[in-house]
């Protein structure tokens, strides 16, 4: 009995403690951007005045616009081809599957930073200017592998014959793609593309490479104003940031719950 | 509704040969059972005739004309699979609805062919339900429903009941036997359960290998197995293999191994030639011994060990090192046979099948 106590409380304790480390200065950053004090000292005293700042901030809202667009550029192309993909390889043999697959998982094996300045190397060779549109395939390269992952652990679990039967019930390809294959691929394109999203929202190396000049991103800016000196805007953002991508995670949870429970049904 | 023939059809994946030219007439509305070992094929040749697969030789036709060319969608076939394959984010009403909308049925008539199908199976209350809510027959019943719903020329079955528990099944199959009389679909029917094949099929189709056995009405393949392969995976049987010594008055003497065998019946082999004959187990007659004296054409042996299976009463007897079952359903004994009891087997004439060599 009082064995089993002290291992719950020792259980108790550790789970904190990992809780901590991983959430800790999270939460610190987000308490702080409420703070009256630049220079992040205490005591604490409350204020918006960050927020506001921040709302006035031209580069900063712009590279906010831009890290937008692009990331979700890049969630929606990287679902659309990472689907075509992974249907596709279904009439490869096993073979040229594996090869296929390899080829498009490597960038996750690669150092962006590598990637990043390949990349530029390679444009620069090709007498190219950089501009957006190189940036974002950059983003698709790297991002694109996270989509399929979800995507491939999916498709494999749908059943077969759930094709074969709508097609033995009179419905040609398009239909059958329609109205079977695509309701059950959609949680994973979701959470798929959104994954892909972050990958991308997230990205400074890609990003600090190929960008143009006159343009840039979260991560980049980011990165700038901390070089020339640090301000509790920052820590605005990232609140907002974490705050937004709570919410969509919210969202896409809720999705992909009754998804799966009208779609995954029997298989479990 | 179609007639369907197979000719020669063959397929081959890899180096491996898992349906080899196989032929198969099947009558307009009747019902063939596929029945095999697994691996055997069956699901394959399913496969081929639903165009799932394309058969790497000969060619299959409905009604006459090769389909070789017709997709899946243009076959107008039904199709249950083991698996059933209900479509999970759709209602029961949906799934079933689902057939009629790829034929262009007008949208006024579906639900009440949809209710009509689902009343059929006894599955109306459950029309909005979705799939995994059902339990296993009742999601059996409803891939039947969807599959019968479109009025199928040809109904194909994969291994359909074999999910289910032994009650249910038994249940399932009279039930499916009337669903599909009533429809007059032209039915091929796969199963490895030799009795579920007994009693659904006009014809049962034996496979092995990739090849046919034996096909023939349930009757046929039964009491006249062509084969050791037949006579064993329909029921069971007793061997005897030797060399023909001679035959004649109801008699057929062979020499074994060991020994020479007396039993009664009669063939068409000439002496010097290697036979091989079965007897079903409950066609052996078992009686006491009394005295030293083996009539001829009887076996004499010692009850090895018997197994009781509450209908059934079997001995297995113990013939000079030959086992020798015997079946006796229980009320029919007049008494019980005992462990090591000293017994004479024999059999009337007509029930010694000869099998080929
Ligand atoms: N797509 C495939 N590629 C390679 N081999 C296959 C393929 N499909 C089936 N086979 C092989 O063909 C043989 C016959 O398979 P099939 O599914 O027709 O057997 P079956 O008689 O239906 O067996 P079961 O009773 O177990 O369902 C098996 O040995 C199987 O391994
Ligand atoms: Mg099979």
């Amino acid at each position: 009995m009082s064995n089993n106590n002290k291992t719950g409380v020792l259980g108790k304790i550790l789970i904190i403690l990992v809780l901590l480390y991983l959430y800790a200065p999270i939460f610190v950053l987000m308490l702080l951007s409420f703070n009256e004090s630049r220079y992040n000292s205490l005591p604490f005293a409350f204020t918006l005045d960050w927020y506001r700042d921040l709302a006035e901030d031209r580069a900063l809202m712009e590279a906010a616009k831009n890290s937008m667009v692009l990331a979700l550029i890049t969630g929606i192309i990287c679902v659309i081809l990472g689907t075509m993909f992974i249907l596709g390889q279904r009439y490869l043999a096993r073979r040229t599957e594996g090869i296929f697959n390899s080829i498009v998982m490597m960038p996750m094996s690669i150092p962006w930073l590598i990637m990043g300045l390949s990349s530029l190397l390679m444009i620069r060779q090709l007498g190219f200017e950089k501009n957006m549109i190189f940036v974002a395939l950059g983003h698709i390269v790297i991002s694109l592998p996270y989509s399929l992952l979800v995507l491939r652990a999916r498709i494999s679990s749908l059943d077969k014959s759930l094709e074969e039967m709508s097609a033995s019930l009179g419905a040609g390809p398009l239909t059958t793609f329609r109205r079977i294959t695509l309701p059950a691929l959609a949680p994973a394109m979701i959470a798929g593309g959104f994954l892909s999203f972050m990958i991308s929202f997230d990205n400074f190396p890609i990003s600090y490479f190929l960008m143009p000049s006159g343009y840039s991103t979260l991560p980049i800016e980011i990165q700038l104003s901390i070089k020339f000196g640090f301000t509790p805007e920052i820590n605005a953002l990232s609140t907002v940031i974490i705050g937004f991508s709570l919410v969509v995670l919210a969202i896409v949870g809720l999705i992909m719950r009754s998804n799966i429970k009208s779609l995954v049904g029997g298989d479990n | 509704m179609a007639r369907v023939n197979l000719k020669n059809i063959t397929k081959v994946y890899g180096s491996n040969t898992v349906v080899d030219h196989i032929n198969l007439d099947v009558e307009d509305g009747s019902l063939v059972s596929i029945l095999g070992p697994s691996g055997c094929g069956k699901t394959t040749t399913l496969r081929m005739i639903a165009g799932f697969e394309i058969p790497d030789d000969g060619e299959v036709l409905f009604d006459d004309q090769p389909v070789g060319r017709v997709p899946v969608n243009k076959r107008n076939i039904g199709m249950v699979f083991q698996s059933y394959a209900l479509f999970p984010h759709m209602t029961v009403a949906q799934n079933v609805a689902y057939g009629l909308e790829q034929h262009g049925v007008p949208k006024s008539e579906i639900p009440g062919r949809v209710m009509d199908a689902l009343e059929r199976v006894h599955m109306a209350e459950y029309a909005q339900r979705k799939p995994k809510q059902l339990s296993g027959g009742q999601q059996q019943r409803v891939a039947l429903a969807r599959a019968l719903v479109i009025r199928p020329s040809v109904m194909l079955l994969d291994e359909c009941l074999s999910a289910l528990d032994k009650k249910l099944r038994v249940e399932m199959q009279s039930e499916l036997r009337r669903l599909l009389e009533e429809s007059k679909v032209t039915t091929f029917f796969v199963t490895h359960d030799q009795e579920e094949a007994m009693t659904l099929s006009d014809r049962i189709v034996v496979m092995h290998d990739g090849i046919i056995e034996q096909t023939g009405t349930p009757r046929e393949v039964y009491e006249s197995p062509r084969n050791r392969f037949v006579a064993d995976f329909l029921g069971k049987a007793d061997f005897f293999e030797g060399k023909l010594v001679s035959a004649g008055n109801g008699i057929v003497t062979i020499a074994t191994e060991n020994s020479e065998l007396t039993l009664t019946g009669s063939t068409t082999a000439a002496p010097g030639e290697d036979v091989l004959f079965a007897v079903r187990p409950e066609h052996v007659i078992m009686n006491p011994a009394v005295g030293a004296e083996t009539p001829v054409g009887a076996l004499r042996g010692k009850i090895n060990h018997i197994i009781y299976s509450g209908n059934v009463i079997s001995s297995i007897v113990d013939c000079g090192g030959m086992m020798v079952r015997t079946e006796a359903t229980g009320g029919s004994l007049s008494r019980e046979p005992q462990r090591g009891e000293e017994v004479i087997l024999s059999w009337e004439p007509d029930y010694l099948i000869q099998l080929e060599k």
